[in-house]
C-alpha cells in the first residue's frame, strides 16, 4: 500500500524527467536560436500545461491519446495503448513537467554570452563541437534546475495522470493518488505516511537544489 | 599582402572602407561605435559584408563579386575578443589549445612554446578567473595564435588592462612582434597605442577613413 505507489512513482517521475529532458533541451535550443512564424504560439503552447489546471491538461491527452483519439488511435494500430497505463502516467508528467524544464533550459540558454560561440567559431570548432564543448557546460546549472524541479512536478503530479491513467493499484497509482484515495476511504495511516514521505522528499530535493546553485554561485563570484 | 574592401550597411551609417598592407601590424583606430569591430567581425567571417573583397595572398576569404564566402573555421584567422573571452570553465592550458583539439591535433609542443614564452605556462591549470588581467590579455593571446593563423585580429586587446599594466604589456607585445612575425590588424581607441605599436595606422569615424598614416 505505501511501497508500490513509492517506486511507482519514482520509476514514473525518472522516465517523464528524462523525455522532459530531451523535449525541453531541444525546444529551448530552437526557441532561442531561430525564428520562425508562429514562434511566439509555440511557446506559448509549451507553457500552457504550467497555467491550466491538470484536469484539462489530462482531459486534452485524453482527447489526443485516447483509443479514438488522433493520435492515440494511430499508437493502437501499433499495439500501443497509453490509456490506463503507467506509460499515460509517464506522458502526463512530461506533459506537466515541460513548462518547468523548458524555462530553466532556456533561460541558462539565454545567459551564455555569445561572445564565447563566436570565439569558439573563429578558432575551428563546428557546431557541434560549439554546443558540447562550450553551451553545454555552461548552460548546465540551468539543466540542473530544469531536471530537480521538472522530476519534483512528476512527482507530485495528480489530476492528469488521473484523467489519463486512472488510479488502478499496482499499475497506475502513483503517491498522490494513494494519498487522495487513501484519504478518502479514512486510510488516514496510510495517506499520513505518504503525505510525510513526500513532503520531506520534496524539500530535501528543492533544497539541495537551492543549496548546490548557492554554493555554485558564490564560487564564480569568487 | 593583406587586402580588404568592405561595405557594410549599419542603423546608423555605413561601412565603406577599402586597405591593401603589405604585412606587419595594422592598426585601426577611432572612437566606439566607428565600425572597428563590424569591419574585424567580417573579416574572421562571423559577419558578412554587403558587397566587397577580403584577400590574404592570393587567397580569398570573400568575394561578392565572385561569390565566395568561406566558413569561419576555413579562414584560418586568430581572433582576440575585446574582454578576452576566454571559455570560463576550462583551464588556461585548455583554453590555448582549443583550436588545436578543433583540428586534431594532438601534439601541444608549439603552444606549450607560447604559454611558456607568454609567462603564461606555470598557471596553465587555473581557471580563467582566477588570474590577473595582464595573464587573461596573454592568455588570449596565445589561444588565438596557437593554431598559427595566418592574420591575427586583436579587438581593444589592452583596453582592460590598468595603466601599469599596458606599459609593460606593450613592450611584450613588440617583442611578441619581433619573435612570431604575424601579420597582426589591431583595433584601438588610444592613439598613443596606435602610434606606438602600428606599422600603418587608420583613423576611422562613421565607418569611412578619415586618415591614414604610416610611423617610421
Amino acid at each position: 500500500m505505501i511501497l508500490n505507489p513509492m517506486l511507482l512513482s519514482l520509476k514514473i517521475a525518472s522516465i517523464a524527467t528524462i523525455f522532459s529532458l530531451i523535449l525541453g533541451v531541444y525546444l529551448a535550443r530552437i526557441m532561442t536560436k531561430k525564428d520562425f512564424l508562429g514562434k511566439n504560439a509555440v511557446e506559448v503552447l509549451i507553457t500552457l500545461p504550467m497555467v491550466l489546471p491538470p484536469s484539462v491538461t489530462g482531459y486534452i491527452l485524453l482527447i489526443l491519446f485516447g483509443r479514438r483519439g488522433i493520435i492515440g488511435s494511430w499508437l493502437y494500430t501499433m499495439g500501443i495503448s497509453l490509456v490506463f497505463s503507467w506509460t499515460g502516467a509517464v506522458l502526463a508528467a512530461a506533459i506537466v513537467s515541460l513548462p518547468l524544464m523548458y524555462q530553466s533550459v532556456k533561460a541558462a540558454f539565454i545567459n551564455v554570452d555569445s561572445i564565447y560561440e563566436k570565439a569558439a567559431k573563429t578558432l575551428g570548432a563546428s557546431d557541434r563541437r560549439i554546443f558540447w564543448t562550450i553551451t553545454v557546460p555552461l548552460v548546465w546549472p540551468g539543466v540542473i534546475s530544469g531536471i530537480v524541479l521538472a522530476f519534483a512536478r512528476s512527482l507530485g503530479e495528480f489530476g492528469a495522470t488521473l484523467m489519463i491513467a486512472g488510479n488502478i493499484p499496482g499499475k497506475t497509482q502513483t503517491m498522490p493518488l494513494a494519498i487522495y484515495f487513501a484519504s478518502d476511504s479514512g486510510d488516514a495511516y496510510t495517506a499520513n505516511i505518504l503525505v510525510g514521505i513526500m513532503t520531506v522528499f520534496s524539500f530535501m530535493l528543492i533544497y539541495s537544489l537551492n543549496h548546490w546553485l548557492k554554493k555554485k554561485n558564490s564560487h564564480n563570484v569568487g | 599582402m593583406i587586402s580588404f574592401n568592405i561595405f557594410k550597411k549599419l542603423d546608423y551609417f555605413d561601412i565603406d572602407i577599402a586597405v591593401d598592407f603589405e604585412g606587419g601590424i595594422l592598426v585601426i583606430e577611432g572612437e566606439s561605435g566607428a565600425g572597428k569591430t563590424t569591419i574585424l567581425d567580417c573579416i574572421a567571417g562571423l559577419k558578412c559584408p554587403d558587397r566587397g573583397a577580403i584577400t590574404i595572398g592570393d587567397r580569398i576569404l570573400y568575394s561578392s563579386h565572385k561569390n565566395i564566402n568561406l566558413a569561419v573555421k576555413d579562414r584560418n584567422i586568430g581572433y582576440s575578443f575585446q574582454n578576452y573571452a576566454l571559455f570560463p570553465h576550462m583551464s588556461v592550458m585548455d583554453n590555448v589549445v582549443y583550436s588545436l583539439k578543433c583540428k586534431g591535433i594532438q601534439d601541444f609542443s608549439y603552444a606549450e612554446r607560447i604559454m611558456d614564452s607568454f609567462g603564461i605556462y606555470h598557471i596553465k591549470d587555473k581557471l580563467p578567473k582566477t588570474i590577473s588581467g595582464g595573464e587573461k590579455q596573454r592568455t588570449a593571446l596565445a589561444r588565438a595564435i596557437a593554431s598559427k593563423p595566418s592574420l591575427l585580429l586583436l579587438d581593444e586587446p589592452f583596453s582592460a588592462l590598468d595603466r601599469n599594466t599596458k606599459a609593460s604589456v606593450y613592450e611584450e607585445f613588440l617583442n611578441f612582434k619581433e619573435h612570431f612575425h604575424m601579420d597582426t590588424i589591431l583595433i584601438t581607441h588610444d592613439e598613443k597605442e596606435a602610434t606606438l605599436l602600428g606599422d600603418k595606422i587608420i583613423k576611422m569615424k562613421d565607418g569611412k577613413i578619415i586618415h591614414t598614416s604610416e610611423p617610421l
